[in-house]
């Protein structure tokens, strides 16, 4: 399903138009993001499941294209965590 | 990892104040995108939302496990499980400080293992010396000893001379008896360099040994069977499947696509002078023309295997073959693979 899908989708069952359902879903990811994500807090969504950034240190690794090992830098990475109704749904 | 959480309700309450809209809507337009991103992994198995990332639906086969108390085998299920990829903006955002950051080379082993034969081919000058002692010493022998200890660079620069003396020595059939004293003083110095001298006269004598024996690879006449590739006809004649562009090259006006060949295709094979893993230079230049061919025939199918012939020949760095085809080769693809390090292992 695409974004414009559900947009069209939340329009209907809501009772708004798409450019007011965009704008409420723009500013809500961007809260996620900003405020949450980024400050290390996990999010935990019913029936969906978990956000959460966790932090992965700097490490070294092969490389088989150069033939050399490299060391690679630290990076934050975005995880989600299925809930358990989700799980059990797509079994 | 995270240690806070923030609750559903929180989350709801933050964004109704920055959007201005009521909490009852903002907690029925979450719930409802949640239940349409079940409905359509349910659907099509893939939700994008914009600005967070894509949902998709991820099938485990099933596999065979052990239980770990009993030690039975037990088939487990296949089974599906929900993967949540960010958006690429999302992960840069949340990066931005370590953006600057590139990942870097380190001198890993490989280059270690490299350097290990340099010192082997110094061992074989330290062994011979222990033979040495086996000559009759004169009295004045442990002092020499020590002296050598402390330079032992001169007998290097002393022996042109005494080459010429050793000459002297054995050409004309002794007539000179002065030179027989020498030998008794000088024994020492001299019998010692000879035991080095021999190491650097075989190995010019052992080289067109190697040269004059010519292991020749029989080519001929070959008919493709059905599932043959280039590949596995080049192991059939050479040994070795890396050399199908010699093959090919040989056959040009009949195989179009070097990934494809017909049944029934009457192919020649060329011989070789030398055996893999010891070619000739003419076995090396001609392959190196297959490598080119293959290389011309990829790039016109835009096929990006292309690069890795080119790599090869410009790796060999045969600057005939590379003149002869510098009309049709890419300039780009020269530049883009000089960039590349590292050396191929066909020879």
């Amino acid at each position: 399903m695409t974004n414009s899908e559900i947009i069209k989708n939340l329009s209907l069952h809501l009772g708004k138009s798409q450019v007011e359902i965009k704008r409420l879903l723009k500013s809500s990811t961007k809260i996620i993001t900003r405020d949450i994500l980024d400050r290390d807090i996990g999010i935990t969504i019913p029936d969906l499941g978990t956000f959460s950034a966790y932090f992965k240190g700097k490490r070294k690794s092969f490389n088989p294209y150069h033939n050399k090992f490299m060391l690679l830098p630290p990076k934050r990475i975005i995880r989600f965590h299925p809930g358990s109704s989700i799980k059990n749904e797509f079994k | 990892m995270m240690n806070k959480k923030i609750t559903f309700a929180n989350l709801v309450d933050k964004i109704a104040e920055e959007t201005g809209a009521s909490k009852k809507l903002i907690h029925d337009l979450l719930t409802e995108t949640v239940h349409l991103t079940r409905e359509g992994l349910n659907r099509d198995g893939y939700v994008n939302l914009g600005g967070l990332g894509r949902f998709r639906l991820k099938w485990h086969k099933a596999r065979y496990g052990r239980n770990p108390q009993t030690g039975e085998k037990i088939e487990i299920p296949g089974r599906n499980s929900v993967n949540f990829t960010a958006e690429a903006n999302l992960r840069e955002y949340i990066n931005r400080q370590y953006s600057h950051l590139q990942s870097e080379i380190i001198e890993g082993k490989i280059e270690q293992v490299k350097a290990e034969p340099d010192d082997i081919s110094i061992k074989p000058k330290d062994t011979p010396s222990p033979p040495v002692s086996k000559t009759p010493p004169p009295p004045a022998r442990p002092e020499k000893k020590e002296e050598k200890k402390r330079f032992p660079r001169w007998p290097w620069l002393a022996l042109p001379l005494i080459i010429i003396i050793l000459a002297i020595i054995f050409w004309p059939s002794r007539k000179v008896t002065e030179t027989e004293i020498k030998e008794q003083v000088i024994s020492e110095k001299v019998e010692k360099d000879i035991q080095i001298l021999p190491e650097e006269t075989e190995q010019p004598e052992t080289k067109p040994v190697i040269e004059e024996i010519k292991y020749e690879m029989p080519g001929g006449q070959h008919t493709v069977k059905p599932g043959e590739k280039l590949w596995t006809i080049s192991l059939d004649f050479y040994n070795q499947g890396d050399l199908w562009p010699n093959i090919y090259r040989m056959n040009l006006n009949e195989i179009q696509n070097p990934d494809l060949l017909l049944i029934g295709n009457e192919i020649s094979i060329p011989s070789l002078q030398g055996k893999p893993g010891n070619l000739t230079q003419k076995d090396i230049e001609d392959i190196a023309e297959g490598f080119i061919e293959v290389y011309l025939a990829y790039k016109e199918s835009d096929n990006r295997k292309a690069l890795y012939y080119l790599w090869v020949v410009k790796k060999w760095n045969i600057n005939e073959i590379m003149d002869k085809y510098s009309d049709r080769i890419d300039e780009t693809d020269l530049k883009l693979v000089d960039k590349i390090e590292g050396y191929p292992q066909i020879k």
